[in-house]
């Protein structure tokens, strides 16, 4: 696909109140420019209920549900069902922050999973409480400064898109603020699926991950590239790697080196030796367990990881 | 006529059916959970067209109806005790967002310990959160007061989500017979004034600065206080429909000539009744007023029964620091009237049993009273 | 004797920070103080206010101040989208970080003292810089104690010096001399107000249901947020679009070319950083 034949049409409108390069606005244009607008949001507390503006005037123009933090993917299945009642196929959609989706959301999010809702789910995934000013969540990565862990987060990450797998739902898929168009085409993919599709965009957020402004994208290429972050897709149970990441599954693209992405942002730049050793030993750990998954792509892990 | 015998629980299932719900998302939990389990099979049997929600909580029961609710379907959940405290951070959404979402309430008290006996508490807790709230003592009452509450939820002056609550087991597990009326013509399928709707996109609740916040909240105010003017509108149509004096505001009984009056919600109030009959049969003269509109509160109504009375506040709940809920409402609306003194009794505490003895008993233990009313 | 201070600035530029060391130091120096922020649903870049009251007697204020002795514009760029002279006492003080001169500023009041300083110029000088941005609200501290001598309630420069060297650590020093450079460089003079009092009317307020319709600039006009300007080289550009593509604030249009919306980009540079052809040139904006 082509740029040039993407939705013209902005459903995000300028002069809104979002950071200097936010990758939510990003995303969220690209997302509703897949969906052409047919979409209604449910959107629980997170930036995006912030930036959208305060009353009377929103920044968003297709129908949004604002919600409390826990209950967006309970709130959406209350809406499905009466779009259902009256015979309405608009696409539900729902637009939650990783804070909402991997801690305070989690049960409604399973719950709505388990159920196979007919929604989209779409978490843009910055890695931190940022509405709140850059505090830890489940999907904050080991060693990160955020303002409750001052000297670097001492667990690793969670991975939601890995147990909405294991929920056996239709539609999973990552995606990442710096391969818009793979965003565009998963979002299209996900709306032909009937049931529970699930999609999480990594976000790199300047102010709370500390790089300049104008990264926001090339961050977001960077975490895949360096294997930090993962493209992968599963439908209806089968599951591939996808761009990038594929090549690097395949053994036809070298990783760069984990270390480019981490000094890049000064939420790493405390980080010692054993620490960054530490995190390539999760995301080395990481690979090998999902290429188990996937189990058609048979090159060894030596082969491709730097 | 369609008489069954059916339980408070069932009454409160029927009655939605009848109401002509199209969502209902709901979670299980004691005594409440024949509800739930009652729909759930209407839904099946295709008895009642609506879609069912089995959702994994309480809190995502009223996000579910909230946002049903908004897409424009007539949503209908119900919960007790533990249940409704884990929504309450959804019940105030649902009143901010003017979502008329009814819900049944099967009053229990709040652990630990496990206690799973009625007691008015759970409910009394949520009193701030700006739903409606109604306090049945019967079956038939609670089978009549849903329909009702959606007329009066969903009335354009009024807009706001409304609880029905009875007592859990004393009228949630006990059968009694009930007319099953078909509510068509009392009640159509719900209109909303706006609903969320990919044609028309707006924005529902984001950020609202201190002073629209405050119009928005001062509104909902306005809207209680018109609720009490329209539900005796909605008392007097339903009565035309049904031939049914089904309250929502006060129920009085034998208060004209009476000395003392006995003040009480739920269950207790019907069991009040007798221990008034056979107050007078004592040469007490003694009457009755139940509340049974909690929220909007009926102050007026009550300064008008109660002036120149004594007047015994029975509480099934207790606000510790303060007392009995009831109690203090009431005596805060006598506080300019010439009542003659205000008693509060806090009985029926985590389920023990309230009999007429108990309310005769407390009545007789004021001495003073007695002496001056019995000639 | 109590005196209340306003400040304007963008958020991220320390308005809230130098409202409390401005507290910090009037307690030091003896009176009661109070520093309290205003927080909007604005984010980095946008106007905020930050307020501070100062007294000889205990303070018992909770509410915002409406009408301050002195007012503190960390940014020029704020003249724009607010009015910074609002409510400020009969001669009271307004001190503006600007390269312009006490006279070029136009306001209601009778008369009020003008401090003008280019605090940008002196963060820049004393290389004091945060992510590449000026940090300006450390030597708007130095004319404030201008302000304050004019109020007959001294505040010790010195004092301001340790609170400062002790918020800052290492960094202190720069901060300390860009003080002293804006506190002798601030021009001061009293100027009587040219222009005309209008009335303001409340806007009577509906709201039966918390709903907002779409519309553009629910922030105004973001412009007033850019620091850098991006500039389409249209020699260079082949059109494919990707500036478009991944721009966060809907601010590039396509029409036969693509063209930037100057009233809304907040100049985040995505477009220049990810052109493939470098065909966005960038630039510092220069608004004031």
């Amino acid at each position: 696909m082509k740029i040039s034949e993407m939705e013209r049409e902005e459903y995000v409108l300028p002069g809104n109140t979002a950071c200097h390069g936010c990758p939510s606005t990003i995303c969220l244009r690209t997302v509703l420019k897949a969906l052409k607008g047919r979409a209604i949001l449910v959107i629980p507390a997170c930036c995006t209920s912030v930036y959208m503006g305060p009353f009377p005037n929103s920044a968003i123009k297709v129908p949004v549900f604002n919600t409390a933090f826990a209950s967006a993917a309970a709130t959406a299945s209350g809406i499905k069902a009466s779009l259902e009642m009256q015979g309405d196929d608009t696409e539900v959609v729902v637009w939650a922050g990783d804070g909402g989706t991997y801690d305070i959301g989690l049960q409604a999010l399973s719950g709505a999973a388990e159920r196979g809702e007919d929604i989209i789910y779409i978490c843009y995934n910055n890695e931190i409480y940022s509405n709140t000013g850059i505090q830890r969540s489940g999907a904050t990565p080991f060693g990160a400064w955020t303002t409750t862990t001052w000297a670097g987060k001492t667990e690793h990450r969670k991975d939601v898109s890995e147990i909405m797998l294991a929920h056996g739902i239709p539609y999973v898929a990552t995606a990442s603020t710096g391969y818009l168009k793979d965003l565009y085409e998963k979002v299209k993919k996900a709306k032909e699926i009937k049931g529970f599709r699930y999609i999480e965009i990594l976000a790199p957020c300047p102010p709370g991950w500390r790089f300049p402004m104008d990264k926001t994208v090339h961050m977001g290429k960077l975490a895949v590239e360096s294997g930090m972050w993962i493209l992968l897709e599963s439908v209806n149970g089968r599951f591939r790697f996808t761009g990038v990441s594929r090549a690097i599954a395949e053994g036809k693209r070298k990783m760069r080196d984990l270390e480019e992405y981490l000094i890049s942002q000064e939420r790493f730049s405390h980080l010692s030796k054993k620490e960054i050793d530490e995190i390539r030993r999760y995301v080395q750990e990481k690979w090998s367990r999902l290429i188990k998954l996937e189990g058609e792509v048979d090159a060894a892990i030596a082969k491709f990881y730097v | 006529m369609n008489v069954r015998i059916l339980t408070g629980n069932e009454s409160a299932a029927y009655s939605a059916m009848k109401s002509m719900v199209r969502v209902v998302a709901a979670y299980p939990i004691t005594p409440a959970t024949p509800v739930v389990e009652t729909v759930a099979k209407l839904v099946e049997s295709g008895e009642m067209q609506a879609k069912m929600i089995r959702v994994e909580s309480e809190h995502s029961a009223m996000a579910a109806c909230i946002g049903a609710s908004t897409a424009g379907s007539r949503t209908f959940t119900a919960t007790s005790s533990h249940g409704l405290a884990y929504m309450h951070e959804m019940l105030h959404w649902a009143t901010n967002a003017r979502t008329p979402v009814v819900m049944a309430v099967a009053n229990r008290a709040i652990g630990p310990g496990w206690n799973i006996w009625a007691d008015l508490s759970d409910a009394l807790s949520q009193r701030d959160t700006g739903w409606i709230q109604l306090y049945c003592s019967g079956n038939q009452e609670i089978y009549d007061t849903i329909a009702m509450a959606y007329r009066l939820a969903e009335d354009r002056k009024v807009l706001l989500p409304a609880m029905v609550c009875y007592d859990g087991f004393v009228l949630s597990h006990t059968a009694m017979p009930v007319e099953i009326t078909d509510f068509e013509g009392f009640l159509e399928e719900y209109n909303p004034k706006w609903r969320l709707d990919a044609d028309n996109p707006f924005t529902h609740g984001n950020i609202l600065p201190p002073e629209p916040f405050a119009e928005l909240r001062h509104n909902i105010q306005k809207a209680h206080d018109r609720a009490l003017k329209i539900m005796k509108k909605i008392e007097d149509e339903f009565y035309e429909f049904t031939k049914r004096e089904t309250p929502l505001i006060i129920e009085e009984y034998r208060t004209e000539d009476a000395d003392i009056v006995i003040v009480t919600m739920g269950a207790i109030a019907s069991e009040a009744k007798i221990a008034v009959n056979s107050l007078r049969e004592k040469k007490v003269k003694a009457g009755l007023l139940r509340i049974k509109s909690f929220r909007p509160f009926p102050e007026k109504d009550v300064k008008n029964y109660l002036e120149g009375k004594r007047v015994y506040v029975f509480d099934r709940a207790i606000s510790p620091g303060s007392g009995g809920q009831l109690f203090r409402e009431i005596r805060s609306a006598l506080a300019f009237s010439d009542v003659k003194s205000v008693v509060p009794r806090v009985v029926g505490i985590g389920g023990i049993d309230v009999t007429k003895r108990t309310i005769e008993k407390a009545i007789f233990e004021r001495k003073i009273w007695i002496k001056e009313v019995v000639a | 004797m109590m005196a209340s201070i306003r400040f304007h600035g963008r958020g991220g530029q320390g308005a809230v920070t130098a409202s409390k060391l401005l507290a910090e130091v009037a307690y030091m120096s003896g009176y009661y103080s109070q520093s309290m922020p205003f927080f909007g649903a604005e984010r980095r870049g946008a106007p905020v206010i930050a307020f501070t009251r100062i007294s000889d007697e205990p303070l018992f204020e909770t509410s915002q101040v409406y009408h301050p002795n002195i007012v503190v514009v960390l940014d020029p760029v704020i003249l724009r989208a607010v009015d910074i002279f609002s409510g400020v006492k009969e001669g009271g003080t307004v001190i503006i970080n600007t390269t312009k001169k006490p006279e070029d500023f136009e306001f209601e009041q009778d008369y009020l003292n003008i401090i003008t300083v280019d605090a940008t110029g002196v963060a820049i000088e004393n290389d004091l810089l945060l992510a590449g941005l000026p940090v300006v609200n450390t030597p708007m501290l130095g004319p404030l104690i201008r302000a304050f001598e004019l109020l007959n309630m001294p505040l010790k420069l010195e004092l301001l010096e340790r609170v400062v060297t002790r918020k800052f650590g290492k960094a202190g020093m720069k901060n300390v001399s860009a003080i002293k450079q804006a506190y002798e460089r601030a021009e001061m003079k009293t100027i009587r107000g040219k222009r005309k009092r209008k009335r303001r009317k409340k806007e009577k307020i509906t709201v039966e249901f918390p709903i907002s319709f779409p519309s553009e600039g629910v922030a105004g006009k973001t412009k007033m947020w850019r620091d850098f300007r991006p500039e389409i080289d249209y020699e260079k550009c082949n059109d494919c679009l990707s500036c478009w593509l991944h721009c966060p604030e809907s601010a590039i249009r396509v029409n036969d070319r693509v063209e930037i919306d100057y009233e809304y980009c907040k100049g985040c540079l995505v477009c220049s950083a990810i052109c493939p052809k470098r065909a966005v040139k960038t630039g510092r904006e220069v608004f004031a």
